[in-house]
């Protein structure tokens, strides 16, 4: 074999990809001329560099924040999809009733203008207490309101049960910090208008954890608090795609209440804001859940409209 | 509403994609990075990527290289975006002639830095860049190469041969400005 040989395959022979006998021409060529040993050893260090190169460039490496966060989208995937429908099919669904009832509304439209009716009475066996909305709308467009919340009240009792209780999400929680500055300012410094009222709620309630995670594709700011042996959430979400009712009923002429309920054996009470749900969920008697929202909302909401009215 | 059916098996089949796929995460953003040169689109890439192999998991042959599985993947996955976005450059006669009139070898300059190489490496045509990254970077070989760009083997030596002349082109050039010497006079 000639140095010109050589070069013509030094390529190949670099990727191991010559037949056993070329190869062996090729080490003796190599044996024999110091040359082609030295242009051999440098090409080999190029490729040695070349990957050294890539495996320490900063400008190469990816961010901590994005491998967690597909990482845990991964795994949602893996482990939840399709099992369960998501929320954006519920608000498909939502608005499709919302269409359906306004489109037979517009018949009856003079025995359907009432006052003061009760919310949060569609269907689920709810309980209900301190349930009035006195504005003058529509039933049905409550009616939607209604559902859509009692759906959103669903999920919230879902995180509680699944972060709170049990943790076992399938997406690890991020800080509310970094929930904030990624998906919803309203999850900044949510904890500390949770925690200005904690004087205010009698029975030694502690505070245990703060974060934002994901139920069933549904983000949560989620506030933990123990009282005894019973651990209180308090979640803040964005209601996306809502009727437009909430945001005309949260208006500040509305006068408002918190909706009380019972969802898969915890109480839920809860509250809209134009853009977002508050709620409070936990195994106390429906009495003091609802007290401890009476306490915690007020500044929560007060919070989360801020919010809203920066954005 | 809460129910998971077949969670056993989402579960087993989760496990053996986080054991197997997961630890070339790094590995595939280092290359989709090089590619895309835009962090988020970067991101995107491998996140798309990673959801298609998670999604055709079942398909992959256990035992068989995973890491050139998912980096043709990814290719692929990167050929449809260009090809839908009509970014597809096509390989150019220009490039092609470029680096035919490449002296025949130049010397493999030493004491270039590792950020030198990538500078380096940038400048090549990218057909020639894909080549070089799929054989040098991943240790691809010839036939995996050729079955990720969908091109023929021929091809893929061809652009490897030349890939590799112009990248010591480049870096004689950077080795020149600072008065180094080539390893192979």
């Amino acid at each position: 074999m000639q140095c010109s040989d050589f070069h013509k395959i030094v390529d190949s022979y670099l990727g191991d990809e010559l037949l056993i006998e070329t190869n062996h021409e090729v080490i003796a060529h190599l044996e024999a001329c110091s040359a082609c040993r030295r242009e051999l050893a440098a090409r080999r260090e190029l490729r040695v560099q070349l990957r050294a190169a890539f495996a320490s460039s900063a400008a190469l490496q990816p961010s901590p924040a994005f491998t967690n966060r597909l990482r845990a989208q991964l795994r949602a995937k893996a482990l939840h999809e399709t099992t369960t429908v998501t929320w954006g099919q519920w608000m498909a669904i939502a608005a499709s009733i919302l269409l359906i009832i306004t489109a037979g509304l517009l018949a009856t439209r003079q025995t359907a203008h009432n006052t003061s009716i009760e919310l949060a009475n569609s269907g689920r066996g709810n309980q209900n207490e301190a349930t009035r909305i006195e504005s003058p709308q529509p039933n049905a467009s409550r009616d939607a309101v209604n559902l859509f919340m009692a759906k959103a009240a669903e999920l919230a009792a879902g995180d509680h049960r699944d972060c709170a209780i049990d943790y076992k999400l399938a997406e690890e929680p991020i800080s509310l910090e970094e929930a904030g500055r990624r998906y919803d300012r309203a999850y900044i410094n949510l904890a500390s208008a949770v925690m200005s009222q904690q004087k205010q709620l009698a029975g030694g309630m502690q505070f245990v954890e703060a974060h934002s995670c994901v139920f069933n594709g549904k983000r949560f700011g989620h506030i933990i608090l123990k009282e005894g042996n019973h651990l209180v959430s308090v979640l803040v979400t964005d209601l996306d795609n809502a009727p437009a009712e909430i945001a005309a009923q949260s208006s500040p002429e509305a006068r408002q209440a918190v909706v009380n309920s019972s969802v898969g054996g915890y109480q839920v009470s809860y509250l809209a804001t134009a853009k977002h749900g508050i709620f409070i969920v936990s195994d106390l008697e429906a009495a003091r859940n609802s007290q401890i929202a009476g306490i915690l909302v007020p500044s929560v909401y007060e919070h989360v409209k801020r919010t809203e009215r920066l954005t | 509403m809460f129910k998971r059916p077949r969670q056993d098996e989402r579960a087993r089949e989760w496990l053996a994609f986080e054991r197997e796929a997961m630890p070339h995460m790094d590995d595939l953003f280092r290359i989709a990075k090089w590619l895309m040169r835009d962090r988020v689109e970067a991101e995107d890439l491998v996140q798309e990527t990673f959801m298609q192999a998670l999604q055709s998991f079942h398909r992959y042959e256990q035992g068989t290289n995973i890491r050139a599985w998912l980096i043709t993947i990814m290719y692929r996955t990167r050929g449809k975006r260009l090809r839908s976005g009509n970014r597809l450059r096509l390989v150019s006669d220009v490039d092609e002639r470029i680096a035919e009139t490449v002296a025949f070898e130049p010397p493999t300059p030493q004491g270039i830095n590792d950020e030198e190489v990538l500078r380096a490496l940038e400048h090549l045509p990218s057909q020639f860049q894909e080549v070089v990254v799929l054989s040098d970077v991943e240790d691809f070989t010839y036939k995996e190469i050729a079955e990720t760009l969908e091109v023929p083997i021929g091809t893929v030596m061809s652009r490897l041969s030349r890939g590799r002349k112009l990248l010591r082109a480049e870096l004689s050039k950077y080795a020149n400005e600072r008065g180094i010497r080539g390893a192979g006079k």
